[in-house]
């Protein structure tokens, strides 16, 4: 016999003593039934938790082809122009505004608008992309001689949650509803994004603008 | 139809599930948890099995797969109540203490001595160890843990649970060859 099957021979010895010793106390069918709700509990919540992460991979899949296919194949249109065109197989209608006050309506109630940027900066162009599988608005925020800020707001029926980055900090905004929003801090910019009202914002800027700056902003934002 | 017998399988697994309490509590006894915590570890190993009794794909296996849950509820107990982060120290970096502990010729020894005894005089010479040698030998050699492994259920690093290790064997065989007494005590 080899080392290990001396070892496994022993263990069984020295099983049969140790369960030969009473266990002293026992669980109740209640404390059973207890346990059984709070596992069911926890499932539920695992299930959603999955349900988020995967609704999200889907959101972050189709953002990336969108993008990518934006890229190749962007649809030309001026400012107060409309115009639709075939991306990756679905028709995408884009419509480009100068400022988020001449908005449609329907837009203006479904997203986030940004009444007020940091100091010095003005939303000079909003972009309404309009796919079958959810609209998109992004904006871009201009300042002379600084970088520009780009929010992009997302909604679809498809989404339900966030994925988290490694290293994303959390902070939670409080105001008229509590808030979660995700920081991310890139070696010359700062990510930030949250969900209000199911729209998924997503916001980019520089790092010479302050972290609460930009905090200020959505605060605004949501308080309106 | 189907959803019936699916509701019946998972009503026998729950069923299952409550008959491997004694293993729970055992297992989870030879862990250094606090004794008042104790309960709380096998509450939450019961919690995550019921939450995850859908993920186990054979139900033949559900001893072993409770004993994984429990033994990730029971390192994050000792963890937490140690407050120490446990290093995952390789063995092989300290081949002297391994070689001698672990040497077929010692197992051989020690397997023939206590082959020798009946159950309960068995039983009765383990609980002449102290409680952290008891606790080292049947996680090694009933539960089959590496002692790595060990380290991290007790909270104690690698090194100590070696010592410990070899310790208990030496007045384990010490007990069994002079019945049942040892001086190291």
């Amino acid at each position: 016999m080899k080392s290990d099957q001396y070892r496994e021979s022993t263990g069984r010895r020295l099983r049969d003593a140790y369960m030969s010793e009473p266990v002293q106390r026992s669980a109740s069918a209640e404390d059973f039934d207890k346990w059984k709700k709070a596992g069911e509990k926890k499932r539920i919540e695992i299930k959603k938790r999955h349900r988020k992460t995967f609704a999200c991979a889907a959101v972050v899949v189709t953002a990336l082809f969108i993008g990518v296919t934006c890229a190749v194949n962007p649809p030309q249109v001026e400012a107060g122009g409309k115009r639709s065109s075939e991306i990756g197989g679905q028709m995408t209608t884009v419509e480009v505004y100068k400022s988020q006050e001449a908005l449609p309506e329907e837009i203006k109630e479904e997203f986030l608008l940004f009444p007020e940027l940091p100091e010095g900066y003005e939303i000079e162009e909003v972009r309404v992309e309009k796919r079958l599988n959810g609209t998109s608005v992004s904006m871009i925020g201009r300042c002379n001689g600084k970088r520009d800020v780009y929010i992009r707001e997302f909604s679809s029926q498809e989404m339900s949650g966030i994925a988290l980055l490694e290293g994303e900090e959390k902070k939670v905004l409080v105001g008229n509803e509590e808030i979660e929003l995700f920081i991310k801090e890139y070696l010359e910019e700062r990510n930030y994004k949250f969900l209000y009202n199911d729209v998924f914002i997503n916001i980019e800027a520089h790092n010479e603008l302050k972290e609460e700056d930009i905090i200020m902003s959505i605060k605004t934002a949501v308080s309106k | 139809m189907k959803s019936t017998e699916r509701v019946e399988t998972r009503a026998e697994r729950e069923r299952m599930l409550t008959s491997y309490y004694d293993e729970v509590f055992r297992y989870l006894s030879v862990f250094n948890i606090e004794k008042a915590f104790l309960e709380d570890a096998i509450q939450d190993t019961f919690v995550e099995a019921y939450a995850n009794l859908d993920s186990l794909r054979d139900a033949e296996k559900m001893k072993y797969w409770l004993l994984k849950i429990a033994k990730r509820v029971g390192i994050r107990y000792v963890t937490k109540q140690h407050k120490t982060t446990v290093k995952e120290c390789s063995l092989e970096s300290l081949p002297d203490i391994g070689r001698k502990v672990s040497s077929a010729e010692y197992e051989k020894e020690l397997n023939n001595l206590v082959r020798a005894l009946s159950t309960r005089e068995l039983y009765s010479y383990i609980n002449r160890l102290n409680e952290k040698e008891r606790k080292v030998l049947l996680l090694y050699y009933v539960y089959g843990h590496k002692l790595k492994d060990i380290a991290a259920m007790l909270g104690e690093s690698s090194n100590t649970v070696k010592s410990i290790s070899r310790r208990a064997k030496i007045k384990l065989r010490t007990m069994l060859e002079e019945g049942g007494f040892c001086d190291e005590e």
